[in-house]
């Protein structure tokens, strides 16, 4: 069973898109900002990752690059950036980043889970 | 968890988010060049925008997606704080929280007051004259990232003259090195791929693979060549999948019988050789060898050259991971949900309907022009009528096009009827869809719906038995009901088959003896019994239910179908099922007529039913045995004297014209005065006191301002039929 | 350094491993390691997969790249009880018939993978390069 870490600061997101993901199979782990998420992957296997951008405390790009990084354990985990159609430069930065795939928001359950299902299986 | 409780948590976040709004807007008021605090204000509305799309409240997120818009064009400075704002940011705010509680509260279905968009869209207004002064507009702000056309432009279908055989996709792959240390595995993207389509065949690519001692097993070397055999159309559906691989893929999607010099533009940029290419496509089926030989031809040979002196060899050689950086220049990529509202509008029907008033109004504008040119003699402008009068005609079908929907969407909505009811029924019954993509008018999508509700409930609880008496009639216990839509000769027909146990004829002779409907001495034809099922209040139901056999029964269906210019038909099997089809015409509103005058009137057929015309010398005298029929090349056809049956006054001639109509699968000669040729026609409906007006289903108004009647020509063929019998 | 590939049995040119877990992108770079290290030491080298969970692209080259090796040098490099995880990645991959090994799969089983292609290809698959 894949886990996936999903990071978002609004607990409603997060319910809902663990709903979603629970629903479908997945293992699914909570945080509530990049801090919060570096902090989790240590403790579990973690096989992708849902991230909102824009987060109070660690952002979404600050979290991204971290995972990223050539040192880091963590960078072959795909990453989903959650961002709206006002973040197109943000989202740039996230591709930048390494965080290859995104899904917009507002979104229907059967999107972002297309999403994940073109990065594991 | 459940999703009442993340209703129930979104409620409690935003009422927290909104309290928090509040106070940065009154502290914000105090202190204009507070950062902090336009920075939480914004990520309040964007976090609310956020968590309403995932429940389906699409007035917050519409009214809140802007409002962020602005939010964060006050970030970036590009409005001044000033007390007004608040006030207009505070009563944004009120509204946000009005929309929460109307949508939390709100029942399935319920529509937002109409009082509430307005509001939204008065405050929005007020908010932008704030943002006036600055030169982006929220508008060109969102439009420039965008370009679809990157999309389309990367592998241009071109529709082949020189298609290759095979029916299938065909998508080529190679990765940048990095792919897979990027967290991209192409394994799950082609894993993907059997969501849209079965994969017919892969073949793995080998040839970059180095020699064991210098792999390095975090670069991809691989590139596949994949067959797929897709249910869709649509390549931007086909390249989606692939949409997060765009930077670190070449990406070249085949759409099915792509032509073959397309195969060879893309074989002349992948790294293999030609030779390798060609072989291992040949292998697997994607090429024939009769597709190659094609390319041999000296045209498609002299195009194949030309792209090769276009790109020299070494430039060809620049492999995947060139591509990448080409492609880094192209501003951002698009999400399927923005693409999708670039393809789609969404228009009040109102405004349509509208637009096709005024078209038919130019219809008959156009006709009255063509005729005072005609009346004036002037080539000149004859000659500019005519033309348009076809830019008109084309103006007319595409205007008519937009309003064509896909049955489909109606055709699924039945699936739950069938699931709930069937269930009622203690019955196993599936529904199976076919022609889901057949496009009718929008109007009469809305208008069938009813009659088909109550005909597939019909076939639920009268047609379909029990699990137990099928399976005693050697039949599968669950049933199927088919709902299958087709285009015919100008109209649409529509079928609820089901695999139930059949019209009892006996039964129903029996009881529309019982009603006086007929007698025993008289013969009648299957179809003939059948159709006694739709005279008003004839229900061969033993018992009631729920479900059907109350009240409204297949009159009613008829009457609908009727009321839309359409005919309903039954055909069944004892013990093998039954079939209704409804026939409608193509669209309601203009149609292509025939105009013929009978006596001193003027009258249009719809073109599409007009099989040809003919000259009769003495019908009465040619008349075979004795009855309405003529003989047309030997073929018995029934007639009908138009001047008699509208008592208009009979010219007498000897060489009479009859028009030959058809409508399904049956034929009648209408016999008339004069041909006036075609026109194009819009369909005024008659009021209700013509209700009862027999043979005549609209009215339209011809080029100089007469009144010509539209022949229903359905009615009048069964009428020719019938008078022959009766 | 977890050990990725554990010794079953060896026996003169032959060994035979046991593979752990995972043998995907996460773990390429040692797992390649230890594996090429055996394969330069032995002749023939077998490999039990019963016990992988996940395995990926990155998993797929590695044992692709031995396969050739092996065809083109007249060695052997066998793959043995298969998981269902294993499968499904040479299923779509159309490299069953390539990699040549017996896989097998209970009937009940057969209708979670395709296995329509690639099933007659053989080891002259790396004969073209």
């Amino acid at each position: 069973m894949s886990h996936i870490l999903i990071i978002d600061d609004s607990i409603s997101i997060r319910q809902v898109l663990n709903l979603t993901l629970k629903g479908s199979g997945y293992e699914v782990t909570e945080a509530i900002d990049g801090a919060d998420a570096l902090e989790k992957l240590k403790s579990i296997k973690c096989d992708l990752i849902i991230t909102d951008l824009n987060m109070p405390n660690m952002d979404g790009i600050t979290f991204i690059r971290n995972v990223k990084d050539a040192a880091s354990p963590y960078r072959t985990i795909p990453i989903i950036m959650l961002t709206t159609e006002t973040e197109q430069q943000k989202r740039e930065e996230g591709k930048k980043a390494g965080a290859k795939a995104w899904v917009v928001k507002p979104f229907q359950p059967q999107q972002l889970l297309a999403a994940v299902q073109k990065l594991i299986i | 968890m459940n999703l009442e409780s993340v209703k129930q948590t979104f409620l409690l976040e935003s009422e927290e988010l909104l309290t928090g709004m509040e106070e940065y807007l009154l502290q914000l008021e105090k202190d204009p060049e507070n950062e902090e605090g336009v920075n939480a204000i914004f990520r309040a509305v964007h976090t609310i925008k956020g968590s309403s799309g995932m429940f389906g409240y699409d007035n917050i997120v519409h009214f809140t997606h802007t409002l962020e818009t602005m939010m964060d064009r006050l970030r970036q400075k590009e409005a001044v704080v000033t007390p007004d704002l608040i006030a207009t940011l505070l009563k944004c705010h009120d509204h946000i929280e009005t929309l929460i509680e109307f949508d939390t509260t709100a029942q399935e279905g319920q529509e937002v007051p109409e009082e509430y968009s307005q509001r939204g869209q008065e405050l929005l207004a007020e908010l932008s004259i704030f943002f006036q002064g600055s030169q982006q507009s929220v508008t060109a702000k969102k439009e420039e990232p965008k370009n679809t056309a990157q999309n389309k432009t990367v592998e241009p279908v071109q529709r082949p003259t020189n298609g290759i055989q095979s029916p299938y996709w065909h998508i080529s792959l190679r990765f940048a090195p990095s792919v897979l240390a990027d967290g991209l595995d192409p394994f799950s993207f082609i894993h993907y791929l059997k969501n849209i389509g079965d994969i017919k065949n892969l073949y793995p690519v080998h040839d970059s693979l180095p020699d064991a001692d210098l792999f390095n097993p975090e670069i991809f070397y691989l590139g596949f060549e994949i067959d797929l055999d897709a249910q869709t159309d649509d390549e931007q559906t086909v390249r989606s999948v692939f949409e997060f691989l765009e930077e670190d893929a070449t990406i070249h999607i085949f759409p099915p019988h792509s032509a073959i010099t397309l195969y060879e533009k893309v074989i002349q940029k992948l790294p293999e050789s030609r030779e390798r290419l060609t072989g291992i496509l040949m292998e697997m089926g994607t090429l024939a060898p009769s597709d190659l030989e094609q390319v041999s031809s000296p045209a498609v040979a002299a195009i194949a050259e030309n792209s090769e002196s276009e790109e020299p060899e070494a430039e060809i050689r620049q492999s995947t991971r060139e591509h990448p950086e080409e492609k880094k220049e192209v501003p951002a990529k698009i999400s399927g949900k923005e693409e999708q509202s670039k393809k789609f509008i969404r228009i009040e029907a109102a405004k349509l309907d509208l637009l096709i008033n005024l078209v038919g109004e130019l219809v008959i504008t156009g006709a009255n022009i063509s005729q005072i040119a005609k009346r004036e003699n002037n080539s000149a402008m004859l000659e500019a009528a005519s033309s348009m009068e076809r830019l008109i005609e084309e103006l007319r079908d595409n205007v008519m096009n937009i309003r064509m929907v896909q049955i489909g969407e109606t055709f699924r909505k039945f699936e739950r009827t069938v699931r709930d009811t069937s269930r009622d029924l203690k019955k196993e019954v599936e529904l199976l869809v076919k022609g889901g993509e057949t496009e009718l008018d929008k109007n009469l999508i809305d208008n069938i719906n009813d009659p088909l509700m109550h005909l597939i409930r019909n076939s639920l609880d009268h047609g379909l038995e029990n699990p137990e008496d099928r399976e005693a009639a050697g039949k599968p216990r669950k049933g199927t009901i088919l709902l299958n839509a087709f285009h015919d000769t100008g109209s649409i027909v529509i079928e609820v088959r089901d695999d139930g146990k059949g019209l009892d004829k006996e039964k129903i002779l029996a009881k529309a003896v019982e009603r006086g409907l007929a007698t025993q001495a008289q013969f009648y034809s299957d179809s003939d019994i059948y159709h006694f099922i739709f005279e008003p209040g004839f229900s061969t139901a033993e018992k009631v239910t729920n479900i059907s056999g109350r009240g409204v029964g297949m009159d009613v269906v008829r009457r609908n179908i009727e009321a839309l210019r359409g005919t309903v038909d039954v055909d069944s099997t004892k013990g093998k099922g039954t079939i209704i089809s409804i026939r409608l015409p193509l669209t309601l509103a203009i149609i292509d007529g025939f105009i013929v005058t009978v006596g001193d009137a003027k009258y249009v057929i719809p073109l599409d039913m007009v099989t040809e015309a003919v000259e009769v010398k003495d019908i009465e005298k040619n008349s075979e045995r004795g009855g309405n029929f003529i003989s047309l090349r030997g073929e018995l056809l029934p007639y009908l004297r138009l001047n008699t049956f509208f008592r208009e006054k009979n010219m007498g001639r000897e060489q009479e014209n009859v028009i030959v109509v058809t409508y399904g699968q049956q034929k009648a000669g209408l016999v008339v005065d004069d041909l006036l040729g075609e026109s194009q026609t819009v369909i005024k409906p008659l009021g209700k006191i013509f209700d009862q007006l027999h043979g005549i289903s609209g009215a339209t108004i011809m080029g100089n301002g007469d009144v010509a009647l539209i022949l229903d020509i359905p009615r009048l063929i069964e009428h020719a039929i019938n008078q022959q019998y009766g | 350094m977890a050990t990725i590939f554990t010794v079953n049995k060896e026996d003169g040119d032959n060994i035979f491993l046991n593979a752990s877990s995972t043998l995907s992108i996460r773990n390429a770079t040692d797992a390649w390691k230890e594996l090429y290290a055996y394969w330069t030491k032995y002749n023939n080298v077998a490999v039990d997969l019963s016990g992988v969970e996940e395995f990926d692209s990155a998993g797929f080259q590695m044992f692709l790249i031995l396969k050739r090796e092996a065809a083109r040098e007249g060695r052997r490099f066998l793959l043995r009880n298969h998981s269902e995880a294993l499968i499904k990645v040479l299923d779509i991959y159309g490299a069953i018939g390539i990699f040549g090994d017996k896989v097998q799969i209970a009937p009940e089983e057969r209708n979670r993978f395709y296995l329509k292609y690639g099933l007659n290809r053989n080891s002259k698959f790396f004969g073209a390069t």
